[in-house]
């Protein structure tokens, strides 16, 4: 079930109604049915993966059970590989089957040998990569004591499969949100119509910027043999703002949706393209995944403890995984790749990674933050080209023609709309860059802010597709 | 919870009373006149006792507007229609679906009124046509044309993907406000008379709001299907893919046409055969004819009726300048597309009513 589909239209009111009708008395209940709600919600996609959720949350738990028994640390780290094995096997079946059998007769084939090729068709289910990584930090942090396990196997299985964030994240640690299963949720009317109000803002920037940058955006990676060297540029760039409005507007949707049930979702986005370096940007995009990364990965990795060659290592390290989680091919380690070699010159400067809003306290920012948010956000444009095109040859392929084909036969007309749309929405969130979301608008006056909310929803229901595409990362 | 929820009705109402107002003034819904049946023949037309005029909207952004007038008869035109008896002039008649009930142009661009304005004589150019109508019911309006005494010099018939299939139940026809044929065994046809039109107090009270007209006509959004694409509209060809292989469809077409003949002995019958624009404008090359369009091409051989097929003229068209004949939101004609038909027909026209006069009648 897409958030921006009908059916979810029918879908949340019955579910917050019932939820609520519970009473905050009955929390357990109101667990178990979210519970349900959620396999519904996931189950609607295809109710028979729905096994490997259960599957996953069933394994985690009883780790996390067994862990608080066990003292031995043989038998604790036994443990540990028992849930890394089932969840990064499913993962590593259900996403990487595919590319690593491809790598292996590609490798093969470059030495010689001509080995047989079979193929096996593996769908990936819907966010895997997200409910098991979240079920993995749980069963982590209880093995490193840093959280107790929990008893309640309802909490905990509402906890993974939770609707608004199952299929692509905020990737919540279970330290912070599965204590919000286990005790009575309070209905905040205030905290409510926010999350109402960023759920809007959510839903704009998925329907109305995403989801019509989305037709031009296919159509240059597509087509880029043909197109000239503005239009590619364009669309690049273009294509940086979808991917952010797609997954940003999930994002709050699924934190303004969380929060009509009394949960608190973290941060996802920050309005990375204010940011004045790739470090800072880094602070900001999919920060869910980033901080998971660093606290997995990076940190057992030896973070920066082990000297500054050590720390570089470990930082192109971690990119290049985070590459590959998002897709089983080579184009998504060099994006990763990319990323990581960008944060080489601020780590080799020792520059701090500054924490303050851009331009605080002023409408524009000065022209040496304009150049610096200016060069980190085509930075990252060009990395995006990697995660964009259909493999390492196609972003090669679309690079030198961007290079190298000219302005000739630039036709501005279809990229008019998109650009007027991706700017306003910018605009709009530079002017919130120090709130929660683009539609916080407590310093407005009662009128305008009802003319703003009626602005968005009247554009959504004009300028917004309508055509229930998916979102980007429900691919990963 | 309670304050909430009453918070949340309060705005639901302001965001109704804008968007009510916005899709009224602002950007205007689509406005629709009545429809009804008219009592003699149970066609459907429009009431003329309701709204008389309105502004038809198509799209998103309503990127396509025009007025309608229902006039006195309960049709969309900008004139009245007048019988035979009370005018000065010979008369065209026009009959086909929504693409020539003219909801998608003014009427000024609608193809009955530039085929009258380029004949060298007065003519006048009348459109009796409705959503929904199939070649079955153009008997009907035949026998309307001759029950109120028209008595067109022409009777121009428009085809459509569709036309046959869907006015013969055993081809996938349904019941429903319009006449249909059954197709026996033995060849002979049957007539089923419309059924009588009603409409739901629900669909009554979604006409007054203009959200809900946005929503359903503009936006085309169906809550239980998603929402519609114009994409999918217009695949009543393929749906007739079999007309060259079943004889039912040249059955049909025989059996229609020589009624529409005896119906109207003195008025010389024009088919004119709609063109796949889809695949015009995919291939840019001339596109295969509707796969009925040559029954209805061998049935004018038989009769001595004519027929135009209008793929080699919007073919043309398309390829002199890359315009489209229809709207990039909706497979309707612009008018553009009524304006080359009507140069495709015009000549085919004159050529007719000429040869009345050649026939010793007069000009009227």
């Amino acid at each position: 079930m897409l958030f921006n589909s009908f059916a979810f239209a029918a879908f949340l009111p019955i579910v917050f109604t019932a939820y609520w009708s519970l009473g905050r008395a009955r929390w357990r209940i109101q667990n178990a049915f979210l519970l349900a709600a959620s396999y519904v919600f996931y189950g609607w996609w295809d109710w028979r993966f729905l096994s490997l959720v259960v599957l996953s949350s069933a394994v985690d738990f009883a780790v996390g059970r067994g862990l608080a028994k066990a003292e031995a640390p043989r038998v604790r780290r036994a443990l540990l590989w028992v849930s890394l094995s089932v969840n990064l096997g499913m993962l590593g079946f259900f996403k990487y089957f595919g590319f690593f059998v491809d790598s292996a007769i590609a490798l093969l084939e470059s030495v010689g040998l001509e080995p047989g090729r079979t193929t096996l068709a593996i769908v990936l289910p819907m966010g895997i990569s997200f409910y098991t990584f979240q079920t993995l930090s749980y069963t982590v942090d209880v093995y490193r004591g840093k959280l107790q396990p929990t008893r309640d196997p309802i909490a905990f299985f509402a906890f993974v499969s939770f609707f608004p964030q199952i299929v692509a994240g905020p990737i919540e640690r279970a330290h912070s949100l599965l204590p919000q299963f286990r005790r009575p949720r309070v209905f905040c009317p205030t905290r409510a119509a926010d999350g109402l109000r960023q759920m809007l803002w959510g839903l704009a920037k998925k329907v109305v910027v995403a989801d019509n940058l989305a037709p031009v955006v296919d159509h240059a990676f597509a087509h880029h043999a043909q197109l000239d060297s503005v239009t590619l540029t364009l669309a690049a760039a273009l294509f940086t703002v979808q991917l952010y409005c797609d997954f940003s507007g999930y994002s709050s949707m699924a934190i303004g949706i969380a929060r009509l049930f009394g949960f608190e979702l973290s941060r996802n986005f920050a309005y990375p393209f204010f940011a004045r370096s790739m470090a800072e940007l880094w602070r900001r995009w999919h920060i869910s995944l980033s901080s998971w990364f660093r606290d997995y990965v990076y940190v057992p990795l030896g973070g920066s403890r082990h000297g500054l060659s050590r720390a570089l290592r470990n930082v192109i390290l971690v990119f290049v995984v985070s590459g590959l989680w998002h897709g089983a091919d080579w184009s998504f380690a060099v994006w990763g790749l990319l990323n990581g070699l960008f944060l080489v010159p601020s780590m080799l400067s020792g520059h701090r990674v500054p924490r303050d809003v851009v331009a605080a306290g002023r409408l524009l920012p000065t022209l040496r933050e304009a150049a610096s948010m200016a060069r980190t956000f085509w930075l990252y444009t060009f990395s995006l080209v990697f995660f964009r095109a259909t493999g390492i040859g196609d972003a090669g392929a679309y690079l030198t023609r961007l290079a190298t084909a000219g302005v000739a036969g630039f036709d501005p007309a279809p990229l008019t709309e998109p650009l007027l749309l991706a700017g306003l929405m910018l605009a709009i969130e530079w002017l919130h860059r120090d709130a929660p979301h683009g539609l916080s608008l407590g310093r407005l006056p009662l009128l305008a802010r009802w003319a703003a909310y009626c602005g968005v929803a009247l554009t959504i229901m004009v300028v917004g597709s309508i055509d229930e595409r998916a979102f980007v990362y429900f691919q990963f | 919870m309670q304050h909430f929820l009453l918070r949340l009705l309060a705005a639901a109402a302001v965001f109704g009373l804008a968007a009510e107002t916005f899709f009224r003034v602002g950007l205007p819904a689509r406005e629709s006149p009545i429809p009804r049946q008219d009592p003699d023949l149970s066609l459907m037309q429009f009431d003329p006792s309701r709204a008389r005029t309105g502004q038809f909207t198509s799209g998103r952004r309503a990127q396509q507007r025009a007025r309608w007038r229902i006039n006195e008869g309960g049709w969309n035109s900008a004139l009245e229609y007048l019988p035979a008896a009370e005018r000065d002039r010979p008369l065209i008649a026009f009959t086909g679906d929504s693409q020539l009930e003219g909801l998608y142009v003014e009427w000024h661009q609608h193809i009955a009124a530039r085929v009258a304005a380029l004949s060298p004589r007065p003519v006048a150019g009348y459109a009796f046509a409705g959503t929904g109508y199939k070649l079955a019911q153009y008997l009907q309006v035949a026998r309307y044309l001759a029950h109120h005494r028209f008595e067109p010099a022409i009777f121009v018939m428009f085809i459509n993907g569709g036309d046959v299939a869907r006015s013969v139940r055993q081809l996938g026809g349904r019941r429903g406000p319009f006449l249909t044929l059954s197709h026996h065994d033995d060849g002979r046809f049957t007539e089923h008379p419309p059924r009588a039109y009603g409409t739901t107090r629900l669909r009554r009270a979604m006409r007054r709001s203009a959200i809900a007209r946005y929503l359903v006509f503009n936006a085309r959004i169906n809550p239980f299907s998603g929402a519609r694409t114009d994409a999918a509209m217009g695949g009543a060809a393929a749906f007739e893919s079999g007309a060259a292989d079943d004889p039912r469809y040249a059955a049909t077409v025989r059996h229609v046409t020589r009624a529409i003949a005896q119906v109207l002995p003195r008025t010389r019958l024009v088919y004119l055969v709609d063109v796949e624009r889809k695949a015009l404008y995919a291939t840019g090359q001339r596109p295969p004819m509707l796969p009925t369009s040559h029954l209805f091409r061998d049935a004018c051989l038989e009769l001595g009726c004519e027929w135009l097929d209008l793929t080699a003229a919007f073919t043309a068209a398309y390829q002199r300048d890359g315009r489209r004949l229809d709207y990039p939101h909706n497979p309707h004609w612009s008018p553009h597309g009524h304006a080359v038909a009507a140069r495709a027909l015009g000549p085919v026209v004159v050529r007719l009513l000429e040869s009345r006069i050649g026939g010793g009648q007069n000009w009227k």
